[in-house]
């Protein structure tokens, strides 16, 4: 995508008037949805049962970010009801137990506690809620000051006394109007209404603590942490949410840093004018730019740019609401003194999907001087200094996190408003972090070729104790290539050496390659692949000189669709320290084997006959906006072996519906290795975004149902659908001694901090060198397994020791992990569903 | 017809364009961009909506409101909080925005020292007792340099649909012309004042006899300002109660000027240092992949250009240099870059600001970067 299509400065649209944002004094977040969005849209939209505060009163808490308000919680999806073995208990019993503490805090109310929902109504009908409030609160002295009233909607936390109660009001009008508040409901502390009710109420709290909203979060702004070598502002905050758990309602608040650049994207459009060449400028911008979140310097909004218009500029005009001409320079000088400086910068569009006061939904005009940009770009993720500087930031360990977590209940009770508020709702917080036990379950032993191997479970990770050792399916390197510059032809031989040293205790035979020099041209590597990949070709190594992308793109793109071999990209930086060429030619060689359908290592897994299947999901923001979803299934009983296959949502197209198209494949290929269908299937399905279970138990999985049931009349295997989510705000402390420490590898939640109407659990699979270990959250929404908890949660860590491109325990179980490389690598390089002869490799690590 | 005045024939109902009370709020801001006072406060802020506006003028440096009704202004009150950008980019100007909850009939020495008082649709409000007490508080005690009182133009009410005695049920007087102009003229000239009267919301074609929909008088003190000394004579007890006050992050603040200066500073020094390590880097390497390496070749074209970047002219005895596994860049070389000399006005002030905060060579005059830790990539 390069220009809009030229346009008259001014240009207007009739139905959808491209206007500056609204004025608008309420602070609100919107923007790119965190989430992954590839449930269903039409479903996604419905709304759980069990939600009866209106839409004006979730006004009331401030708009999320997102458009229309979601359902992030996914409050009202009961799963746990129709899984039958879980209805006494979903706990586990092995392992040791452990003393952990959450960052949690217990909400606590008087006894018998009860929040009063009225229904108000106006003779004669009254239509502003401005106006609808004024003439209720003259009746101060018998509501009462504390009161949340969204026009039709009261909350109290006192009883009026009779169900129905007249008053009269007066407008300035001299218009006398009757008001009739009706008792609706008394609601128990625990019932969902409720629940949102105190979300909203906390949420004025944290306002009257002089926080900022951004985005879903709220941010401390007199204290930020400046780290100007990268033009970047860090706002310590929290994110808090109040929910239904386990036992009780909780608080969990977590720390949350937010990245806010002190550029304007208009700072930014200069400095990336001279890195780059004149022509490429336009696409860099669009490449960079699009899809970030901008903030307004004039208001506290935040916008996805979705477009950037070359052919506007400052001085084109628009209409105002009453009608009237004038320019976004003009506009903005009377409506907020800003001065603009630069008339001839473009302006940026975004595309508003939500409607704001009667403006409808549609492009809105920014003015990149006057908008900040926040958060980090994928270039800048992928700048390790930067990450690194940051991180020394961000990353906050077990001790001190639980500190910082603590001040915000700390500002809580030292500010007299806050108190007062609680008070009058009859509410208050637990002054201590939850506590209760967990659970470490037993390491598992790595099973390589006859060898057994132990490791300090602790550290999660055996790349020592296998190093060299012979592996359980080896295989030849006898014909294969190796592609460099002339530059980089000392590297290439080292890599050749060094594979020579360290192939042999592997197993791996190996000859020596075909060693083919090219320009550093891309056409150069592909015209020398097309030469040279025989049927007989193993693997293709191409050393690349620089982390260019396209080069990367157009190698994967070849070797994964129209010549389907393996291929081994190598940076040939990473090859140029003589004192790690042994340890990076092990890795190589390693990754070269599970690409050529090699096998490194097992562990022992008794339950036989079962697929696990991983699905993870990659949104391409940048093209298209296209979807892809990654499958990744085991073939054979050891885990050992996998089926990947992934979907390119199309135009219109579901991705269940490709879904069920690879489940079919897959046991296709799992029979033809087995001569038999698994008896049971097992899904990991990570990629689902907050808001979007209700989608996934409603569709979904009776999709894979239905899927099943075609493959013949007597398969009737069982199925289990388990969520993984990694993005969770719990946190799980060790108490070891006095200090606190991170949970070791292996810990098992399934209590206190799990929801009851859910049989979930988290499992703290990976050790952390620095900062947080962050749980994993499992969520099993559909099971006919029978598999006792305990069971699920040991194999569910057992395959989190699977993944082969780390020799060590990670966060997902590794088919997601799989899934979630395949899909990455599709969405960024290849853009199309790969050739289905490399299914049974993994060729995408 | 006038402009900003609509009359719908088929109902016979008055509608202003723009709205009569944001009339009333342009004509504060004409006369804030007019006279450029440093301080205002609005006395019956209500909801705050013109101390909103006020706080984008940037002459305006203090900004105060009062009101009878705390819960009203708590209402939304937290529009008047330093937004996100303003702690991105302090300004240059301090701004101090206050409200306070109190009676326009009470004295508090905080209300001492304004420039601008604005009473917009306040006095028809008081009850009587109030209302004779409001000239001594306001030109009395606050004596601003200018107070602007508008109120209701009792005259243009029989041109008002459903106004039957007065336009607001909590009114408790409204005036025609005659009656505003004398109490105002009595005002001024008691308390030694020149007012001039004006009004928003024209009267429909025909009917210009009734003048303004909302009367303004606009009262000027014709006395110099009262000196400190003669102030501090003034009663000093406390009768309005705070309940909201947001400092502004300003440049003013040596606290945000250091924050940003120090930004700056490394800034500048890492560009510098970045185009030092690829001029030497150049120099070794053959093949040039690396986009970023671009830079040196490329001529910037596009017009107004970051003057940073641009219009540097380095001498020869500042040019950055590597000496060993340092890379140095001279302060003189940091300190003539615009934006840093903006902040700073002197060298010495810059040497005194990031003194403790940047990595300077031994003698001071150059900060200085250790290359060995970086690109420790993958």
């Amino acid at each position: 995508q390069q220009t809009l299509p030229s346009r008259p400065p001014g240009f207007q649209q009739p139905q959808q008037p491209r206007v500056p944002p609204s004025v608008s004094e309420e602070p609100s977040g919107r923007g790119r949805q965190r989430g992954p969005q590839s449930v269903p849209q039409g479903q996604s939209r419905k709304r759980p049962e069990g939600l009866q505060i209106s839409a004006g009163f979730q006004e009331l808490s401030l708009a999320d970010r997102g458009g229309r308000r979601r359902d992030f919680h996914d409050i009202g999806v009961n799963t746990r009801q129709a899984i039958e073995h879980v209805q006494e208990s979903k706990t586990g019993s092995s392992g040791i137990m452990i003393k952990l503490t959450a960052n949690y805090f217990r909400l606590m109310s008087r006894p018998q506690w009860a929040l009063y929902q009225y229904h108000v109504c106006y003779n004669p009908e009254m239509e502003a809620r401005r106006l609808r409030s004024a003439l209720l609160f003259q009746h101060e002295e018998l509501i009462g000051k504390t009161h949340a009233f969204d026009g039709s909607v009261l909350f109290l936390p006192k009883n009026l006394g009779n169900k129905v109660t007249e008053v009269f009001s007066r407008t300035r009008n001299g218009e006398d109007v009757k008001i009739t508040i009706t008792l609706t409901n008394e609601l128990p502390p625990t019932s969902p209404t409720c629940l949102q009710f105190y979300n909203i109420i906390f949420r004025r709290l944290l306002k009257m603590l002089n926080l900022q909203q951004i985005g879903r979060n709220y941010y401390n702004p007199s204290d930020p942490i400046s780290i100007p070598k990268h033009r970047l502002m860090v706002w310590p905050g929290f994110t808090t949410s109040i929910l239904q758990y386990e036992e009780s309602i909780m608080l969990c608040t977590d720390v949350s840093y937010k990245v806010l650049r002190s550029e304007t994207v208009l700072d930014f459009m200069y400095s990336l004018y001279y890195q780059v060449e004149e022509q490429r400028f336009r696409d860099a911008c669009a490449k960079e730019l699009i899809g970030l979140i901008v903030l307004t310097k004039y208001n506290n909004r935040t916008y996805r740019v979705d477009d950037i218009d070359w052919d506007a500029n400052p001085r084109c005009t628009f209409r105002r609401a009453d009608g009237s001409e004038i320019s976004y320079v003009d506009y903005y000088k009377r409506q907020y003194n800003q001065e603009i400086t630069d008339l001839n910068q473009p302006v940026l569009i975004s595309q508003s999907k939500r409607r704001r006061g009667n403006l409808m939904p549609g492009p809105v005009v920014l003015i990149p001087e006057l908008c900040f940009l926040t958060g980090l770009t994928e270039k800048m993720r992928n700048d390790f200094n930067m990450m690194k500087d940051l991180s020394t930031h961000t990353r906050v360990p077990p001790e001190q996190r639980k500190h910082e977590i603590g001040r915000l209940i700390d500002y809580m009770r030292k500010d007299d408003n806050v108190q007062k508020e609680l008070r009058d709702w009859g509410l208050s917080f637990d002054s201590n972090l939850l506590s209760f036990s967990g659970r470490v379950i037993q390491g598992e032993k790595i099973l390589q070729s006859g060898n057994v191997f132990d490791y300090n479970p602790q550290f999660a990770d055996w790349s020592k104790e296998t190093r060299g050792a012979p592996l359980i399916c080896a295989k030849p390197l006898e014909n294969w290539l190796l592609i460099y510059t002339r530059r980089n032809y000392d590297i290439a031989n080292t890599l050749l050496q060094n594979l020579f040293k360290v192939t042999p205790s592997m197993g791996i035979r190996m000859n020596k390659a075909t060693m083919i020099e090219v320009e550093d041209r891309t056409e150069a590597y592909l015209r020398v692949l097309q030469q040279s990949i025989t049927p007989d070709t193993n693997i293709a190594v191409c050393v690349l000189s620089s982390s260019r992308k396209d080069k990367y793109d157009a190698i994967k793109k070849y070797l994964c669709t129209d010549c389907p071999i393996p291929s081994q990209c190598v940076l040939a930086r990473t090859l140029s320290k003589p004192q790690t060429t042994m340890a990076v030619a092990t890795k190589i060689a390693l990754q070269m084997n599970c690409k050529m359908g090699g096998e490194l290592w097992s562990v022992e897994i008794p339950l036989k006959q079962v697929m696990v299947v991983g699905i993870d999901c990659y949104h391409d923001t940048l093209s298209g906006k296209h979807s892809i979803a990654g499958f990744v299934a085991n073939l054979n009983q050891t885990m050992t072996r996998w089926f990947s296959r992934c979907v390119v949502q199309g135009q219109g197209q579901e991705i269940v519906d490709g879904l069920k198209a690879c489940l079919q494949t897959a046991l296709r290929d799992w029979f033809k290795w087995n001569k038999y269908l698994p008896s049971r299937i097992i899904v990991y399905r990570d990629g689902v975004g907050d808001g979007q279970l209700h989608a996934l138990v409603n569709y979904e999985v009776p999709q894979f149902l239905d899927c099943l049931k075609s493959v013949g009349k007597d398969y009737n295997p069982r199925l289990t659908v388990i969520v993984v989510k990694k993005r969770v705000n719990t946190r799980f402390f060790a108490q070891s001694g006095g200090a606190l420490k991170n949970p070791p590898p292996g810990t098992v939640v399934d209590v206190e901090v799990t929801r009851p109407e859910w049989y979930d659990f988290f499992i703290v699979s990976q050790a952390v060198r620095n900062g947080c270990v962050a749980p994993t959250h499992y969520n099993v929404i559909y099971d006919t397994s029978s598999l006792k908890p305990d069971h699920l949660q040991r194999l569910t860590y057992k395959l989190c020791h699977m993944y082969y491109n780390w020799s060590g325990v990670i966060r997902v179980p590794a088919p997601c992990q799989y899934a979630h490389k395949l899909a990455f690598l599709v969405g960024q390089s290849i853009h199309r569903e790969p050739n289905l002869l490399l299914s049974d490799r993994l060729y995408y690590l | 017809m006038d402009e900003n005045f609509q009359e719908e024939l088929f109902t016979g109902v008055i509608k202003f364009t723009p709205p009569l009370y944001k009339q009333r709020y342009q004509f504060i801001k004409d006369l804030v961009g007019k006279y450029k006072p440093k301080k205002v406060a609005d006395l019956g802020c209500a909801d705050c909506t013109l101390l909103w506006m006020l706080k984008f003028c940037s002459c305006i440096e203090v900004l105060a409101g009062v009101d009878i009704c705390a819960s009203v202004m708590k209402e939304k009150m937290h529009r008047l909080s330093p937004l996100p950008g303003d702690y991105l980019q302090p300004a240059e100007r301090s701004l101090t925005v206050t409200l306070h909850h109190g009676s326009v009939a009470h004295k508090d020495p905080c209300m001492l020292g304004f420039d601008l008082v604005t009473c917009i649709e306040l006095i028809e409000h008081l009850e009587q007792s109030e209302l004779k007490k409001f000239p001594d508080v306001v030109f009395g005690f606050m004596s601003p340099s200018i107070v602007v009182i508008s109120t209701p133009n009792s005259e243009f009410n029989p041109l008002l649909p459903g106004v039957m005695l007065f336009r607001h049920p909590d009114h408790k007087f409204e005036w025609n012309r005659a009656q505003f102009q004398s109490w105002a003229l009595e005002t001024a000239r008691h308390y030694d004042y020149s007012v001039e009267f004006t009004g928003v919301g024209h009267p429909p074609t025909g009917m210009e006899n009734v003048g303004f929909c909302t009367q303004i008088g606009v009262f000027v003190r014709k006395y110099p300002q009262a000196s400190e000394s003669a102030q501090s004579e003034k009663p000093t007890k406390a009768a309005y109660k705070t309940v909201f006050k947001a400092v502004y992050p300003s440049l003013k603040d040596e606290k945000y000027l250091q924050n940003a200066v120090v930004s700056e500073v490394i800034f500048a020094a890492q560009i510098m240092k970045q185009s030092v390590l690829h001029r030497v880097m150049s120099k070794h390497e053959e093949y040039n992949d690396d986009p970023t390496e671009r830079k040196s070749r490329f001529q910037p074209s596009m017009n107004c250009f970051s003057e940073d970047l641009g219009k540097l002219v380095v001498e020869k005895s500042m040019e950055p240099f590597i000496n060993g596994n340092v890379v140095y860049v001279p302060l003189k070389t940091i300190f003539s870059f615009p934006k840093v000399n903006r902040l700073c006005d002197t060298f010495e002030k810059l040497c005194k600001l990031i003194a403790g905060k940047v990595t300077l060579s031994s003698d001071g005059s150059a900060v200085i970067f250790n290359t060995e830790h970086e690109n420790e990539e993958n």
